[in-house]
Order: structure tokens, then C-alpha cells, then sequence
């Protein structure tokens, strides 16, 4: 009923990592398969590492962090969300100035860090489908996924702005490397075509998951891992890179943060190739850390499904966090009057 | 005759006497009311009034100067026109539906014997203890297009096609008023089970037929409970979020949605709470229609 229980869903969970004197640090991410993957990967090593008690939390949005900073309560430390985020968090001074005499960015991936925020793992909305009722003739571009003749079946897309406005665009026949400056009356106009064929939209990574297995979806526009998630578990899903509208998560320190030193430390650990490739090798995402196939973590075939790898990566288009920063708040108003319509 | 003179005198005398004590009496008793009376007064003023006036406020404020950027954006912009008309059409059709479908089951609660009344007011009561959650996605589960409620419908052949029962506005008003009929049941029941039913023997006994019994007599004296009850409901479907999130597959948005989009879209509080302030004047717009065609003192429950 309340927007903080369900978008927050803040359920504290505890590590004891150490029974003497650990000092404890607040981690907040999204929740699901992908927290299990980053306490495996990241929190549980660097925790004993560091000897740091955990804290976590999972949110979806800022939403708590702004308050925090509000009202000068402050007790998140680390957090993770999508680029877009941490860049619009970053422009209106919700987090530290992180100190890169401490956090070693030569590996990370050019576009990836900022003086706010630094990358984690790097993911994908990507055009996937059920094998079962749509692989015979599976959709191939956004503008097949647009083309509800020739491609039936039913369709579910994410309700948001971000990623839907570009995939409207080249659905439209905007060339991928034309997307941006995202022209916002097109982009709404061929969502308005496609919009009475979408049976659901979807809002959390959980939800697209559930939509595939039990809500009757045929195609989806859904993030790459959620879907490899789901096809493990023996759905029969399937997706292309094809199109994808790549972008990737990141990590800031809240400001005023009373582990802020401590905090800066652990980003120095967060981004090193070995903790990264940990996490693409659990999860498929892609990492924002350029040499985590030299850690030998990462098995030849995993390597190709990665969204990184460089065959993917040539038919997918980086999602451009500056454009958002510059025109979010004024293309999320034209897109939640889109779905009011 | 100075007899009755002078007795009278006396009790004028006492009457006299009596005023003081008595005022003071009355005093302390009002002081006492005050005194029992002030820990709720401090307690709504704290946690209702003042962070209600706060809301109002930020409304007004952008960039830390008095401003109506967050009206005008709701009056350029005319999604808010129709996520405002969406919320109250389903909060008004969740009521209607749970004052129809919890009338006669808290008529037959009240009905009921010990044994089967805590039974089946127990049953009633069991879905507060599930979380909201889970009940949510159970019902997508059910309605959904291969889900046991459409197997089940192809089973009787009644349509070719699967029902459209999830993803829109039908499935969120099936959760919802899932979650509500309680809310409703509840306060009804209390006024229906303390109904003095002899009164019901006294019209039939004055010649009314049952119909005109239950009409005339046992509905308009359940009237504070059904309002009570519906007033209820309706204030709280207004707020509803996770329900038309998950139920209404992104094709049903209500003012809660709104709200949390705009937090997030923002930096300014004021782009949610002014949503808040028109969804809270709105809210008090549509019980003052109510009020007005049921007569007010009805819809507040003052009538016996």
C-alpha cells in the first residue's frame, strides 16, 4: 500500500563477518538473485578482508537517500543503483567526491566512473522471447518487436523513460548511433503505436521474470542476466543482443556519511578485476572493470555471453547518463502522460 | 400558605447553597474531559495536522522560494487530470463493490450462532495476517491468461478466448477490493450485530411484509455502519500502491504511483506533496458530495 514497502522493500539483513570489533558499514542495492550474487562476490570477501560488519538493505531508487540527506539523518554508506541515477544524484549533491588517489581507476572502462560514482556491473535491455510460442520466428530488432503482424504474440516493455524512449527510436528507424539527443516527440509517437499491443509493463527485474514464467508474455524487453536467470530455471526463454540499450550500475557514498574514509576503501576493493569477474562469472553481467578476463574467472563461453564482449557490444548502444541528467525530469513527465493517455 | 411559603424558601435556600460546590464540580469535570481528551488532541496535532500543514507548505516551495511551479505542472501536464479521475473511479467502484458484496455477509455474521461466528468472522479477519504482497501476486497467479480462474472458464467453454481479467483495471479491482472488504465488513457488522431486533417484530406485527421490514426499518438503522464502512474503504483505496503496480501491469496508474515517480524524478518535495494536497482536497470533495446526498450527519455516523 505505502510506496516505501513496496519500492524499498528495506528488509535489513545482518553478516557477522567477524565477532570482535568489526566495524559496521551500510550497503543498500536491489534485492533478489542479484544481492545474493554481489554479497558472494563482493560483501562476503571484502568484508572479512576489511574486517566490516554489513548492514544491507535493498531499495530500487534513491528515494531513502534523498530523504537522508534532507533531513541530515544519515545512515546509508555504499550505495548501488542504475548510471542515471547516481549521475542525477551526483548533479544534485547526493553523494561524496570520491577520491581516486585511493580507488585505482586505470582498469575501469572509460565512461564508467565519475567524480561521484564508479561502475559495478554492466547489463543490458535486451529484445527476449519465449522458444516455445515465438521461437519459430523471433523478433530480431526493436522495429520486428514493434511489428505485431509479422511478429505475433504478446508483449510486455519496462515502464520507464530510460531505455524505452531509445528502443521507441530505433523501432521508429533511428539509426543506434543517432539516438541520442533523444528526440521526445518521436520517441513518444512510435511507443503510442506499440502501446495497445503491450499486455503489461513492467516495473522491477523480479516482475519481467515473473511476466515470462507465469504471465502468458511472449516478448519482452527485459535486462539480459534477469533473463539467463530465468531460462536456468528451465523457462524456455531466449534474447539477442540485437538493439540492446546497454548501461550499467554504480556505487557512490551518501554525503555525510560517518564511514565516509572507510567507505572510500571498500570502492577501492569494489572495483579490482578479481572481485568483478566473481560477480560476471555468478551473474552474466558484464563488469565495468576491463580486465576481468584476465583473471581467469571467466570461462571462454560465459566470455561471449557477456554483454561486453565485443561482439555484443558492436550491436548494442550505451545508454547516455548526461543526456538524462540534462532532460530526465522533463522526458519521464511526457512518458507518465504517455501511459496516463 | 406561609407554610408553603417558607418551605419553598428553603429549597431556594439550598438551591443557593448547592451553586458553588456544583460548578465546581462541573468544572473539574470539564477539566478532567480536557485532561483525557488532550493526549489524542497532542497526538493528531503532532502526526496528522502538523505534517499535513508541511505537505501544504512544500507545495509551495522550489528551489527555497514561494512558487506554483507544481500546480502549473499539473495543469500543463494533463496526466495528473486523469491519474487523479483513474484513482477515485476505482476507489468509488472498489467501495460500491464491497458495500454490495460485505452487506449480507456481515448481515449473516451477525445472524450467526457462537460457534460458526467466530468461525466465519475469523475468516474474515485471516487475510489481515497474510501480507499484502503475497496476496497481490497470488491473484496475479489466478487471473492470469493460463491461471486456474481462465482453465477453468475454457473448461465450461463459455468463451474461446482467454478473459482479460489481469493487467488493467478489472484485475486491480479485484485485488483491492480483496484487500478492503474487511474494512468494510468490520465496522458494519459491530453496528448490525447491536440492532434490537424486537423492532423488527414490531413492524411485522404492524403488518409489514419482510421486505418492507428489512427496508424500513433494519437498512436505515445499518446506515451508520454501511457509511462508516464505505467512507473507510474509499479513503484507503485512494492510497493504494502495490496493487495497481502489480495488478494493473503498468496500464493502471493512481496517485500513489504518481507521487513516487515524481520523488524520484524531483529534487523538490513539493512536485509529490502538491499531488498529495489536490488528491487530499479532492478526497474531501467527493465525501462532501456524499455527505450531502445522504445528509450529513449520516455519513459521519451521528445518527442512531
Amino acid at each position: 500500500m505505502r510506496p516505501a514497502a513496496f519500492l524499498a522493500a528495506a528488509v535489513s539483513l545482518t553478516i557477522a563477518t567477524s565477532a570482535v570489533a568489526a566495524e559496521k558499514l551500510s550497503y543498500v542495492t536491489s534485492g533478489g538473485v542479484y544481492l545474493e550474487n554481489i554479497k558472494k562476490a563482493f560483501l562476503e570477501p571484502i568484508g572479512k578482508k576489511l574486517d566490516i560488519e554489513w548492514t544491507i538493505e535493498t531499495a530500487d531508487n534513491d528515494t531513502q537517500v534523498r530523504v537522508q540527506v534532507a533531513s541530515g539523518n544519515v545512515t546509508y554508506d555504499i550505495v548501488e543503483f542504475g548510471a542515471s541515477q547516481c549521475a542525477l544524484g551526483a548533479s544534485q549533491g547526493l553523494y561524496e567526491k570520491l577520491d581516486y588517489s585511493i580507488i585505482n581507476n586505470t582498469d575501469l572502462a572509460p565512461g564508467s566512473f565519475s567524480d561521484y560514482y564508479v561502475g559495478s556491473t554492466v547489463f543490458s535491455i535486451v529484445i527476449a522471447w519465449n522458444t516455445k510460442t515465438a521461437g519459430a520466428n523471433p523478433p530480431q530488432s526493436w522495429a520486428d518487436f514493434w511489428n505485431t503482424e509479422k511478429f505475433p504474440g504478446t508483449r510486455s516493455l519496462r515502464k520507464t523513460a530510460r531505455g524505452m524512449l531509445e528502443a521507441a527510436l530505433m523501432a521508429d528507424g533511428v539509426p543506434p548511433e543517432k539516438v541520442y539527443p533523444i528526440d521526445l516527440d518521436r520517441a513518444i509517437a512510435s511507443l503510442r503505436k506499440i502501446k495497445p499491443k503491450i499486455k503489461a509493463w513492467w516495473l522491477s527485474g523480479a516482475e519481467s521474470q515473473q511476466f515470462v514464467k507465469e504471465g502468458g508474455i511472449d516478448m519482452i524487453g527485459a535486462f539480459n542476466a534477469r533473463m539467463d536467470s530465468v531460462a536456468s530455471d528451465g523457462a524456455p526463454i531466449t534474447y539477442t543482443f540485437n538493439q540492446g540499450i546497454l548501461d550499467f550500475g554504480c556505487w557512490a557514498i551518501v554525503k555525510g556519511s560517518k564511514k565516509g574514509d572507510l567507505s572510500m576503501r571498500v570502492l577501492a576493493e569494489f572495483v579490482k578485476a578479481e572481485y568483478q569477474a566473481e560477480m560476471s562469472r555468478l551473474s552474466n553481467y558484464g563488469a565495468a572493470n576491463t580486465k576481468i578476463l584476465d583473471t581467469g574467472k571467466i570461462s571462454p563461453e560465459l566470455a561471449k555471453r557477456l554483454p561486453t564482449a565485443p561482439d555484443n557490444l558492436k550491436r548494442q548502444i550505451f545508454a547516455n547518463p548526461e543526456w538524462w541528467v540534462q532532460n530526465g525530469a522533463k522526458a519521464i513527465e511526457r512518458f507518465d502522460q504517455f501511459m496516463a493517455e | 400558605m406561609s407554610d408553603e411559603a417558607s418551605s419553598a424558601g428553603a429549597i431556594e435556600g439550598a438551591d443557593n447553597v448547592n451553586v458553588r460546590p456544583l460548578a465546581l464540580v462541573a468544572r473539574r469535570e470539564r477539566l478532567l474531559m480536557i485532561g483525557l481528551f488532550s493526549p489524542a488532541f497532542l497526538l493528531m496535532a503532532t502526526f496528522v495536522v502538523l505534517p499535513i500543514a508541511w505537505l501544504f507548505y512544500l507545495s509551495f516551495v522550489d528551489n527555497a522560494q514561494f512558487s506554483t511551479v507544481h500546480y502549473s505542472r499539473m495543469i500543463e501536464y494533463s496526466s495528473y487530470y486523469k491519474i487523479l479521475l483513474t484513482t477515485l473511479r476505482i476507489s468509488i467502484i472498489v467501495t460500491v463493490i464491497c458495500a454490495i458484496a460485505g452487506y449480507p455477509v456481515a448481515y449473516l455474521l451477525a445472524q450467526l450462532a457462537p460457534p460458526w461466528s467466530i468461525i466465519c468472522l475469523s475468516l474474515v479477519v485471516i487475510p489481515f495476517w497474510t501480507s499484502l504482497l503475497v496476496r497481490t501476486y497470488a491473484w496475479l497467479v489466478l487471473l492470469s491468461s493460463n491461471g486456474p480462474i481462465n482453465s477453468f472458464v475454457e473448461w465450461l467453454s463459455i468463451t474461446d478466448k482467454p478473459l482479460e481479467l489481469v493487467f488493467n483495471e478489472t484485475g486491480t479491482v479485484i485485488g483491492m477490493v480483496h484487500v478492503m472488504l474487511p474494512f468494510f465488513i468490520l465496522p458494519l457488522y459491530s453496528v448490525i450485530k447491536s440492532f434490537d431486533w424486537s423492532l423488527i417484530q414490531a413492524a411485522s406485527s404492524l403488518g409489514a411484509p419482510p421486505i418492507s421490514a428489512f427496508a424500513r426499518v433494519f437498512l436505515p438503522l445499518s446506515l451508520p455502519g454501511l457509511v462508516a464502512g464505505a467512507v473507510l474503504v474509499f479513503v484507503q483505496s485512494l492510497g493504494f500502491f502495490v496493487t495497481p503496480a502489480v495488478l494493473g501491469g503498468g496500464n493502471v496508474t493512481m496517485v500513489s504511483m504518481k507521487i513516487a515517480s515524481n520523488v524520484q524524478n524531483y529534487f523538490e518535495w513539493g512536485a509529490s506533496s502538491a499531488f498529495g494536497v489536490v488528491l487530499l482536497i479532492s478526497a474531501f470533495g467527493v465525501l462532501a458530495i456524499a455527505a450531502r446526498m445522504l445528509g450529513l450527519e449520516r455519513t459521519f455516523g451521528m445518527t442512531r
